[in-house]
């Protein structure tokens, strides 16, 4: 087998973009989700596919007409996914999102497609399921990610609805809305905390947290980040750990349990940063982007959940000899991915392989990245 | 002759044959003697037990320990004999009532530290349990001393001069002392303080530490000795007359020892920093360091390392040699801190009190008042910093080192000391450097329970950059040379030391000594770093100050109120209000920082001028879209962006495809060759890092601010969608903001650059095919707006 240690793999969307996610319902396959953005093209989502073994990437493309701004993969099937876009209607803009099934006319069978070696397949056709009414400010959805799902969130810009879904996701119900105030600019991102009800939403400079069922506050940080708050994540292994970051450069890590300080603060960014993320098995591996066109990776296992892990080994004094061949992970700049020439506005990891992600940046290339072999046999081993 | 020699012959006859009769008695006395020896012994040992009696009787416990301790071994020894044994059981009998005795006395309260000794020393020779007699020992002497202790500073802070009329271990000021009726100094007073303690306690303590470490730890070496040949310790010394209390020692085995010696130096430690804690409440600093006078201290802690050093089994024992350095050096430390930290509070309230005063003051006063204030402002602040320095700081440095004390002046005293203040001297800059970046660093988050403190005002960050880097260039060097002109001169080798020559900022040459070099160059280091880094902080600040206004006007997606905001017209007819706004905020920052940062401002405005226009008219001289000969000099630096005047222009000239020639480097992205140029022309020009490295120069501020802005620009528009219109009137804006910033930039190849990026942008968030203006049109629009 080839060496692709260090390889990086490239594809490119011949449209601008800012939207990715990794297709969470697929725990098999490499699989993302990239929107793109072009007011005066057709639009598409393109479904990729990276393959390890062959080191490329394979894609479906499906129309979408209008741009896309948000995506939000469904975790539950892997064929469902929400897209917030931008609709025109006599020179009103309005920001709607919508329920998407991939058509099936994909061909299921992924070998011809191998074969074939054609890196873009033709369009295929989306089913839309329903639209997500709303006030036409929708710029977010948050699927609930809970194994039993049960709904989704809708951020706009004044608003958080809550949504139950019907019957085989065919439709959706109003729960309740959380109002915000239209002082201080609108809501910017949102994330749904995996270890309870609660949504984390950044408005200006400030995060607070929402209880969904109570729709009662269950934090507040306010001037979190200097400039406008861009992007949350929650730690998935360690409850009440959530990221920001946004236009001071900075990303910070916080326990929502005591908001006086941050418990941890990296600034490797030169610009903006726009989208951030846990790993999801190995929390102490973050990824962060921005408009400094560069991707970043850091260990911050001080304070993830393996911290404890590390602190075991200490106790034994290190009976077993490898672990002093290879030294244990350290906080700090895993590695910088520079391979962008434009903003990098979106970053995912991937729910099959811990140590693959992806990046996009406005430019429309969408990079396949991994963990260095060394970072990853620090944290396996 | 022959007769001599008979009657010779004669007498040795006689004499020897009277020695024959007389030897035989002789032998018999000899045995005799030794018999009647014997019989003495044997009847000493048959009065022990009286004389034991007796002296327990007359509560002369020594004699009996004394009796006791020459015939235990025979007594021991002929036990068989049923005599002996008898008068064994008897003595033993008696030597318990002794030992009972003895304990009382040693545990009995009033009991003195040398009471105790003595008692424990008999205690020993009557062979009781060693590891339980070295506990008991230490508590009683623990009780002891710790009593004696606490009395003995109570009565200190209680003692006037006369009441000390102990002779003192360094009588250098005996004789004043006689005369208790004078005026008492403060230092006097401490001194004799110092000396009552260490009268009454510390000469204490060392007796117990040294019998202590006799008794059970390391015994005196005498017995060492004696113990290889002999067997006992308590017969071998014939001398056990006076000295027998002397070199008493209890066997202990390793493990009891241990043990002993650790609880021992337990104790030692806890009463060593107890004592340790009275010196410190001696040496009192003033409330203003500089009120101090040094020697005075140094006179004190000297009296107290001589004092020390006179305990010599303190010193060899429980290191109080070492203690005593440290408290030395604890004071050396908290000394000069104490003074330099003033130095950096006076320089800190300084720029509170500036911050306080610029907000109350808000924008309200003119900049060119404020320009004069501001300048003398810091020079008063950057001169009384040095002077403090040099001034009261290395005085009284400066008398340290000379203060005439043995401990100073001895070998190495001075070097040591001079150490010291060097190791704090350093730490001083760091920390200086420390709370001023600090001072001016966001606070994240918002504390929201306490009162709102508003952040020091962005002109506070490019003042202490100043400060700091006039630190990094002239003034620590200044500061540092005067310290060693003064401190290092005294050495008397001075002459034979190398001298390292330093630059500073100026390029003026010093020679410093060799010790200080490393640590000025460190220095130097940090503050250039920091003043570096407090820069870019004032960059950020201000860039996000002047960009929050573009925020403002292009929310995302609100293109209706947009356009409803440009009027009627499908012509843009003027340039959006908020960039003259902005164009304003650089003017003011521009000044703010040439007050500090220099660069000729007034001669370079009006010098500027004249450029200015030429500048300004250069693109028009190049009729508006087939310029591709009047970049010329310009194209030599940056073949890939140096062509684009205006960005603007080139969309328009490409999109209508009149020159062939120009769509080389055009950012026109609706072709995919030229987006395929563009992204080859942006891998081949530098990235440009926005949040970066500010050069510090006024062209290096302007451009880090501007670059902050128009990244800010290119962002926000990023995420809007245009119309035609809005589209126009944004090549109207980008079109002034080049002509207009160009006066702030040395270097517009970054600008054009971004100026393109913008273009590029907003060609793809058009809603519309984009219907760019030719460029007459902005022209005149701008023009229009421009020169009023």
């Amino acid at each position: 087998m080839v060496d692709n240690e260090g390889r990086t793999c490239v594809y490119g969307l011949r449209h601008q973009a800012r939207c990715l996610t990794a297709v969470v319902a697929d725990a098999d396959h490499n699989k993302f989700l990239v929107g793109s953005q072009s007011l005066r093209r057709e639009n598409e989502i393109h479904l990729l596919e990276f393959h390890e073994d062959e080191f490329e990437i394979t894609s479906n493309v499906f129309q979408h007409s209008e741009e896309v701004l948000d995506i939000a993969a469904c975790p539950m099937q892997s064929d469902l996914f929400f897209t917030c876009y931008n609709k025109l209607t006599s020179n009103l803009i309005q920001t709607k999102a919508n329920l998407w099934r991939m058509g099936k006319a994909i061909p299921e069978d992924s070998e011809t497609n191998l074969q074939s070696h054609t890196p873009v397949a033709t369009s295929l056709p989306l089913e839309n399921i329903f639209e997500v009414d709303g006030d036409n400010t929708i710029k977010k959805i948050l699927w609930d990610p809970k194994k039993v799902l049960t709904g989704f969130v809708s951020i706009h810009d004044y608003a958080l609805n809550v949504w139950s879904l019907g019957d085989q996701f065919a439709s959706s119900k109003l729960l309740n809305t959380i109002e915000f105030s239209s002082t201080a600019g609108p809501l910017t991102t949102g994330a749904w905390n995996p270890h309870q009800s609660e949504i984390a939403v950044g408005k200006d400079v400030s995060i607070s947290g929402w209880d969904i069922k109570s729709q009662s506050q269950t934090f507040n940080i306010n001037g979190a980040h200097s400039v406008m708050v861009r992007a949350l994540d929650f730690n998935p292994n360690r409850p009440n750990q959530i990221a920001s970051a946004g236009d001071d450069c900075k990303v910070r890590f916080w326990d929502v349990r005591n908001t006086t300080e941050s418990i941890k603060e990296i600034s490797d960014h030169t610009h903006w940063i726009w989208a951030i993320g846990y790993n999801r098995f190995y929390d102490q591996l973050f990824l962060s982007s921005g408009s400094d066109y560069q991707v970043n990776l850091q260990s911050i296992v001080s304070i993830s959940s393996a911290t404890f892990q590390y602190n075991d080994y200490d106790d034994n004094k290190s009976e077993d000899e490898y672990k002093e061949i290879i030294s244990r992970p350290t906080d700090g700049l895993v590695r910088t991915y520079d391979q962008h020439e434009d903003s990098v506005y979106s970053v995912a990891w991937s729910a099959h392989d811990p140590w693959v992600f992806c990046s996009l940046s406005h430019d429309g290339r969408a990079v396949i990245n991994r963990v260095p072999r060394e970072e990853k046999y620090k944290i396996i081993l | 002759m022959d007769q001599l020699s008979q009657s010779i012959n004669n007498i040795s006859n006689v004499a020897s044959s009277a020695n024959s009769a007389l030897g035989l008695k002789r032998d018999k006395i000899r045995q005799l003697t030794g018999v009647h020896d014997l019989l003495k012994k044997i009847q000493f040992i048959f009065e022990l037990p009286t004389r034991l009696k007796n002296c327990l009787d007359q509560e002369s416990y020594v004699q009996a320990v004394r009796y006791y301790a020459k015939t235990s071994k025979l007594l021991e020894h002929y036990r068989s004999l049923s005599v002996f044994s008898s008068i064994e059981t008897e003595c033993k009998e008696i030597m318990d009532k002794v030992t009972k005795r003895i304990r009382e006395n040693m545990t009995n309260i009033k009991a003195t530290g040398s009471e105790i000794t003595d008692c424990m020393a008999l205690l020993i020779i009557l062979k009781e349990p060693p590891q339980q007699l070295a506990k008991e020992y230490l508590e009683l002497q623990k009780n002891f001393l710790m009593n004696l202790l606490r009395k003995t500073i109570e009565e200190m802070s209680s003692l006037s001069v006369d009441s000390s009329q102990d002779n003192q271990p360094n009588n250098a000021n005996s004789e004043h002392r006689k005369e208790p009726s004078s005026p008492i100094s403060q230092k006097k007073r401490a001194k004799s303080k110092l000396t009552f303690l260490n009268q009454k306690f510390l000469k204490e303590l060392n007796k117990f530490v040294e019998s202590f470490n006799g008794f059970f730890l390391t015994p005196p070496r005498e017995i060492r000795e004696a113990k290889s040949p002999g067997k006992s310790p308590g017969k071998s010394p014939r001398s056990a007359g006076s000295d027998i209390l002397r070199i008493v020692s209890a066997n202990m085995d390793g493990d009891d020892k241990d043990i002993a010696r650790q609880e021992f130096s337990n104790f030692v430690d806890d009463i060593a920093k107890l004592y340790f804690f009275a010196v410190d409440s001696l040496l009192e600093f003033p409330e203003r360091i500089t009120n101090l006078n040094p020697s005075t201290h140094l006179h004190l802690l000297n009296d107290l390392y001589y004092a020390t050093l006179s305990c010599n089994s303190l010193c060899t024992i429980a290191r109080f040699e070492d203690r005593v350095n440290e408290v030395i050096t604890a004071w050396e430390i908290k000394f000069a801190k104490s003074l330099f930290e003033t130095a950096e509070k006076k320089m800190m309230e300084n720029f509170t009190k500036y911050a306080e005063k610029e907000l109350e003051k808000g924008s309200s006063t003119s900049a060119n008042s404020q320009i004069h204030e501001l300048q003398s402002y810091i020079l008063d602040m950057e001169a009384s910093f040095t002077d403090y320095l040099t001034g009261d700081c290395l005085r009284l440095l400066e008398e340290c080192i000379k203060t005439e004390t043995p401990m100073v002046q001895k070998k190495g005293g001075v070097d040591r000391l001079l150490k010291g203040f060097q190791t704090q001297f350093k730490e001083f800059w760091r920390s200086i450097v420390h709370s001023s970046s600090k001072y001016v660093a966001p606070v994240h988050p918002t504390p929201t329970t306490q009162k709102l403190v508003p952040p020091p005002p962005p002109i506070i960050a490019l003042i202490m950059s100043r400060v700091l880097l006039d630190f990094g260039e002239i003034i620590v060097i200044q500061v540092y040379m005067a310290f060693s002109n003064i401190l290092y001169k005294q050495q008397s080798d001075y002459r034979n030391r190398i001298g390292v020559e330093i630059y500073n900022g100026l390029g003026e040459k010093y020679t410093i000594a060799k010790e200080l070099a490393h640590d000025v160059r460190e220095v130097v280091g940090i503050c250039k770093d920091v003043a570096q880094r407090v820069l870019e902080r004032y960059v950020e600040i201000k860039g996000d100050q002047v960009s929050s206004k573009i925020r403002d006007i292009y929310i995302p997606n609100y293109i209706q109120k947009f356009d409803e905001n440009l009027g009627k017209s499908p012509l843009p007819e003027k340039v959006t209000p908020i960039w003259s706004e902005i164009i304003t905020d650089l003017v003011y920052i521009e000044r703010e920082v040439v007050m500090l940062y220099g660069g000729p401002v007034d001669e370079e405005g009006s010098k500027e001028v004249g450029n200015l226009v030429e500048k300004r008219l250069n693109p028009f001289l190049q009729p508006g879209t087939s310029s591709n000969a009047g970049g010329g000099d310009k194209s030599l630096l940056s073949p890939g962006t140096a062509l684009v005047k205006s960005p603007y222009a080139h969309s328009n000239s490409s999109y209508s495809s009149i020159s062939s020639t120009r769509s080389r480097t055009s950012p026109n992205p609706f072709t995919s060759s030229v987006q395929l140029t563009s992204h080859i022309d942006k891998l081949f020009s530098d990235r440009i890092e926005i949040y970066g490295i500010v050069e510090m120069s006024i062209i290096g501020i302007m451009m880090g601010i501007i670059k902050i802005l128009l990244k800010t620009w290119i962002e926000m528009i990023r995420l809007n969608t245009l119309t035609n219109k809005s589209f126009r009137q944004l090549q109207v804006d980008s079109e002034y903001m080049r002509v207009k910033l160009w006066r702030f930039i040395e270097d517009e190849r970054i600008m054009n650059t971004m100026l393109q990026e913008l273009a590029s942008s907003a060609f793809k968030r058009c809603i519309e095919d984009p219907l760019p203006l030719v460029y007459a049109d902005i022209e005149m629009i701008v023009n229009g707006t421009v020169s009023y």
